[in-house]
């Protein structure tokens, strides 16, 4: 499936059940509309609980729809008018709760929204239901921010790091105070990376993904629900000057290596050259992976006898390998 | 449970709860069956629950969605053998003529397809399978996005 979203230039979301599939069309609707969420996240509730989810509405928005719609079980309706219900407070407390139910679903549509902290309430309201409901939420505003993620492969070799960037633009103009963190996980794995400004051009925030070293010790772990090496991908975006916040979920499958690194095997010494980030160490000892990329900085590796494996590729060049002894420079 | 197919019908229905005025939709379905006889075999089959095969529905305002799904043409059917994908890319894509917003071609799907003309072995659909359908028919300008979930086939 990953290789028809791949073809296709398209998008790639894996749910574990078909009736979760529904949690990313938001995500996957918006980037065919080229526009980006408020707020796109999921949740779940027993009958009377009830969640309160915060968003920021900015300046530039002219408008936004709030959207909640849930996972069908016996005891919802398609049309439910009582059971889930959703409530938006303004920032200066006003209580909105003229929503159009659909299928499984329901919205509200604000126009001209007063900007601000604004409040959603979502209530499950059926007693009888001992079990519970899942949900997905999001916000979706128009407005004049320009967000738009750098295109990455739906797959990646995990061994080798990925640059992964997001455009940020004022109508045309860049924008450079924003704060982009990039949230990577797999059920209970979760890390953030947060995204460099300017990293392929001006308005552009980037970082190289690369996440070797945290997930190998369980990526073979069977974890519920999930699928070996189907990575979530969320950006989220903080643009101070605008009091604005988006956000973008991905998916990502990250292929399992294709060695192990530490069975290459070093009879003598090597030559760096250009390549500023290995420190010497106690002969025996490991040198740690990179952990960013060595291009431009890895120019040549020069060897006598042994071996090494580059792997060149996704415009980033990696190397792994154990040296065991690093003095053995020049020789 | 529900069955595998109802249970499809409610994510394309949510998906189409998702449109706001403007947007365009075309929902289609399509399977292989086996047709017993004197002369069996495999036929491919395509069914449209919104739209059809020449034209989509526009959303015309905040409501229309819940009037398109309450339209649905939606008639139960089984699962069988393995679809034929050159089938919804060859035809799916013919509705989109005319353009007036970005286009793309959302495929829900466990990934097990025929791509070597035998319905009844099932394939993961492979990179090399698929870019012989892509070279053949793919509209270079319509992105295909794929929302997949945990392989059924072998429960049906």
């Amino acid at each position: 499936m990953g290789s028809i979203a791949e073809c296709g230039r398209g998008n790639l979301y894996y749910h574990h059940n078909i009736e979760d599939t529904y949690q990313s069309l938001l995500s996957l609707i918006n980037s065919m509309r080229q526009s980006t969420p408020i707020v796109d996240r999921t949740g779940s509730l027993y009958a009377g609980q009830s969640h309160t989810i915060p968003f920021q509405v900015d300046t530039k928005t002219h408008s936004f729809r709030a959207f909640v719609s849930w996972s069908y079980n016996q005891f919802l309706t398609h049309y439910n008018l009582d059971n889930v219900s959703i409530k938006l407070y303004s920032p200066s407390g006003i209580e909105m709760t003229d929503h159009t139910y659909i299928y499984e679903g329901s919205f509200i549509t604000i126009d001209y929204p007063e900007a601000g902290l604004w409040n959603a309430e979502i209530q499950y309201n059926n007693s009888a239901d001992t079990s519970y409901v899942t949900y997905s939420f999001g916000v979706e505003p128009a407005s004049d921010l320009v967000i738009s993620v750098s295109p990455f492969p739906l797959y990646h070799s995990m061994e080798t790091a990925l640059p992964v960037g997001m455009s940020l633009n004022d109508y045309c103009s860049p924008l450079e105070d924003a704060s982009v963190a990039l949230t990577i996980t797999r059920g209970d794995f979760s890390k953030s990376i947060p995204l460099s400004y300017g990293f392929f051009e001006e308005g552009v925030y980037g970082a190289y993904l690369y996440i070797y070293p945290d997930v190998i010790s369980h990526y073979n772990t069977a974890l519920p629900n999930t699928l070996k090496g189907a990575y979530e991908l969320e950006f989220h975006i903080d643009i101070p000057s605008l009091s604005a916040q988006r956000v973008v979920r991905r998916f990502i499958t990250l292929g399992a290596p294709s060695y192990n690194p530490s069975m290459r095997e070093l009879s003598k010494g090597w030559n760096w050259v250009g390549f500023p980030r290995l420190e010497d160490t106690d002969i025996g000892t490991t040198i740690p992976y990179a952990t960013v990329s060595l291009n431009p900085y890895l120019s040549q590796v020069l060897s006598k006898e042994g071996q090494a494996q580059i792997i060149n590729g996704s415009g980033s060049i990696r190397i792994y390998l154990t040296l065991p002894r690093i003095r053995d420079i020049n020789c | 449970m529900d069955s595998v197919i109802n249970r499809l019908n409610r994510s394309a229905k949510k998906l189409v709860s998702y449109l706001i005025p403007g947007d365009r939709v075309n929902v289609l379905r399509f399977r292989t069956r086996y047709i017993q006889g004197g002369n069996p075999q495999y036929i491919n089959q395509i069914a449209y629950d919104v739209g059809g095969n020449n034209s989509m529905v526009t959303v015309t305002s905040d409501n229309h969605q819940g009037i398109i799904i309450g339209n649905w043409t939606f008639t139960q059917d089984n699962y069988e053998y393995a679809t034929d994908l050159n089938l919804p890319l060859v035809r799916g894509y013919i509705p989109f003529q005319d353009p007036i917003r970005k286009r793309g071609f959302i495929l829900f799907s466990d990934g097990l397809h025929n791509v070597d003309n035998d319905p009844s072995t099932p394939n993961i659909v492979d990179f090399h399978g698929f870019t012989t359908i892509e070279d053949n028919y793919w509209p270079r300008d319509i992105k295909c996005h794929s929302i997949f979930f945990k392989t059924l086939h072998d429960t049906q």
